[in-house]
């Protein structure tokens, strides 16, 4: 019995002692952040607005907001609902809601902000209107502003064509970087050398889902849906607020840009060629290519909903 | 063991429970009835003896009807003992409280006349009148849209053709609506192109006063008169005609614009036009009626 108690005891020690073993800390590593297609994920919180609904009856609306991306979220970022007759839904403002800052995504914070935007309103009387059934469609509208940052390692030969036995690093090619945590995603980065200069084609696409336009507080207002809206001449657009190499700055290289520095997106994509002359020695070199974009977005999710009259 | 078997009981009421559904509100403006005139059980009738000719009428449509009835039969067949035309009681339309519609039943009394010569039996057509003023109400769900040159890629709708069926619980139905955005500026002015058909079994006449003269026989050049009212956000529109006449046997098209613009900053939205059809009707129903010889009788004198 004396034997038994011992190898118990034994056992216990043995298993405190492993415990304490696992408690060395870890120091938490930084998490490729940078990825991803989508800013900001809106979605209608179950049963706001309920589905089915009677006149003379508060109407609420409640939208969960998620910075999926890497960018921060704040005013003047707006909510907006819309496509209802404000004369049987009543009360809700034209002018949206403005959004809460939500932080993006960073190296030592895997999620980003989550919020929520609520909207109260009141039904008016259908009966006396004699409306016997109401059944619109509710839609959020979110405006706001994003960037993007992409940083490719481009391989830069300022002699590609230079008849050498010189063991080369890198040969210079496309850089493919799929997304980086914002609708605007730099899908590729081609390389293009040349004597004493290397060329890039940066290739740009929407994968957000939503529509891009310029940057800017002026066109944010514009997205409100109360307002005369975004024009073909600004809606899919993007700004280029930096592109450097080497930590020296190509953005005035870079065409085709408007004043503002905006480039157009056609069906969706666009392609941005910019260069550099200010190559280091004869030798092939990896080095970061930044890019910076800056962009107003516009996405929406709509709900059904059907008023009756009470009575 | 017995409490395993009430654990088990417990366990398979609550997966029941969380089946139940909020029960669904009935469709109540739905349908192309007003007022549905149904023989419950024709009777044949004996020669000489007095019968009941009953006739159910049941309001199997949204709006409430109330007007008169009218028996036409042979006279020197049969000789009416009660009152050939009158009022019937007012019928309240489907409603949430009542989704099946009110009912009520019309008596004719009669004695038949004898049989001629050996004849055994006789039919002979009794016809039956219903004439009452009915209402439609159609709530049709429109796109306002004064976005024109869709500069807006993210409209919740757009102002296209709402094709209708099925009725609206009435027997003149709106078949359709074409809404159409008139620029005037940088507004617009909604006008809608509305289409009406008389989709139920009877006719229609101007209103209830018309029709009930029609129940007597006169005010004939009034079939298929209709009043129109079109409402945009609680404020009338503008129709013309106001009133019209139905074509039988065709659409009959009605045009009505909003005076009131639309600009830009309203957004886009969806509203609902209200449509209110005023108008009377008439429901006639043949129901032969036989005349039997009771065996042995030869005439309805007294033995």
């Amino acid at each position: 019995m004396m034997v038994m108690k011992k190898s118990v005891s034994a056992v216990f020690l043995l298993l405190v002692l492993m415990a304490c073993a696992k408690t060395s800390t870890t120091q938490p590593q930084p998490i490729d952040f940078r990825t991803g297609t989508q800013g900001l994920r809106m979605t209608f919180i179950p049963n706001l607005p309920p589905p089915k609904l009677f006149d003379r009856e508060p109407f609420n609306v409640m939208i969960q907001i998620e910075n999926l991306g890497t960018s921060t979220l704040q005013s003047p970022d707006a909510i907006y609902l819309s496509g209802f007759d404000p004369t049987i839904i009543t009360g809700i403002s034209t002018y949206g809601k403005p959004m809460p800052a939500l932080d993006g995504r960073g190296p030592f914070m895997p999620q980003g902000g989550i919020d929520t935007v609520s909207f109260t309103a009141t039904i008016a009387s259908l009966s006396g209107r004699r409306i016997d059934k109401y059944a619109p469609t509710i839609l959020a509208t979110a405006c706001y502003h994003y960037e993007t940052v992409a940083s490719a390692q481009v391989c830069i030969d300022p002699n590609p064509y230079a008849p050498t036995s010189v063991q080369r690093v890198c040969t210079p090619s496309a850089v493919s970087l799929g997304s980086q945590g914002a609708p605007i995603a730099i899908t590729n980065v081609e390389v293009q050398p040349s004597p004493g200069k290397t060329r890039f084609k940066i290739n740009i696409q929407n994968t957000g889902g939503g529509d891009v336009f310029k940057a800017g507080p002026q066109y944010l207002q514009k997205c409100n849906p109360y307002n005369p809206g975004l024009s073909f001449n600004e809606i899919d657009f993007v700004q280029l607020l930096d592109a450097s190499v080497s930590g020296q700055s190509i953005t005035t290289s870079c065409k085709p840009l408007d004043n503002d520095g905006h480039i157009r997106l056609t069906n969706g994509q666009a392609s941005l060629f910019c260069e550099t002359s200010d190559l280091l020695g004869n030798a092939p070199y990896i080095t970061p290519l930044n890019i910076v974009l800056g962009y107003g977005y516009r996405q929406s999710i709509s709900t059904n909903i059907e008023i009756r009259p009470i009575s | 063991m017995k409490k395993f078997f009430l654990i088990l009981l417990l366990l398979a009421a609550c997966q029941f429970a969380s089946q139940t559904k909020i029960p669904q509100l009935p469709e109540i403006n739905t349908g192309t009835s007003a007022v549905e005139v149904s023989v419950p059980s024709l009777p044949d009738i004996f020669m000489c003896q007095e019968s009941d000719i009953v006739v159910g009428l049941k309001n199997a449509g949204a709006s409430d009807a109330q007007g008169s009835y009218n028996f036409i039969f042979e006279e020197n067949i049969m000789k009416p003992l009660s009152a050939k035309n009158g009022k019937f009681p007012l019928l309240k339309g489907r409603s949430l409280i009542n989704p099946v519609g009110e009912y009520n039943q019309v008596v004719l009394k009669v004695a038949s006349s004898p049989l001629e010569g050996a004849a055994q039996s006789r039919q002979t057509p009794v016809i039956f009148q219903a004439c009452y003023d009915y209402e439609t109400l159609a709530s049709v769900p429109v796109c306002i849209d004064p976005d024109v040159r869709n500069i807006n890629k993210n409209k919740i709708c757009n102002a296209h053709l709402v094709s209708l069926s099925g009725g609206q619980g009435a027997p003149v139905a709106v078949t359709s609506v074409e809404p159409i955005m008139t620029p005037t500026g940088d507004q617009v002015q909604p006008g809608f192109i509305i289409k009406l058909r008389n989709l139920g079994v009877g006719t229609v006449f101007g209103n209830k006063v018309l029709a009930e003269a029609a129940c007597s026989g006169g005010a004939g050049e009034f079939t298929g008169i209709v009043d129109l009212e079109a409402e945009l956000q609680g404020v009338k529109l503008v129709c013309k005609p106001g009133f019209f006449t139905l074509d039988p046997n065709a659409d009959t098209e009605i045009g009505c614009t909003s005076e009131l613009p639309y600009g830009l900053a309203q957004g886009t939205f969806s509203s609902v036009l209200s449509i209110k059809l005023d108008y009377g009707y008439i429901n006639t129903v043949n129901m032969p009626v036989t005349i039997k010889r009771l065996p042995g009788r030869i005439d309805c004198s007294v033995k």
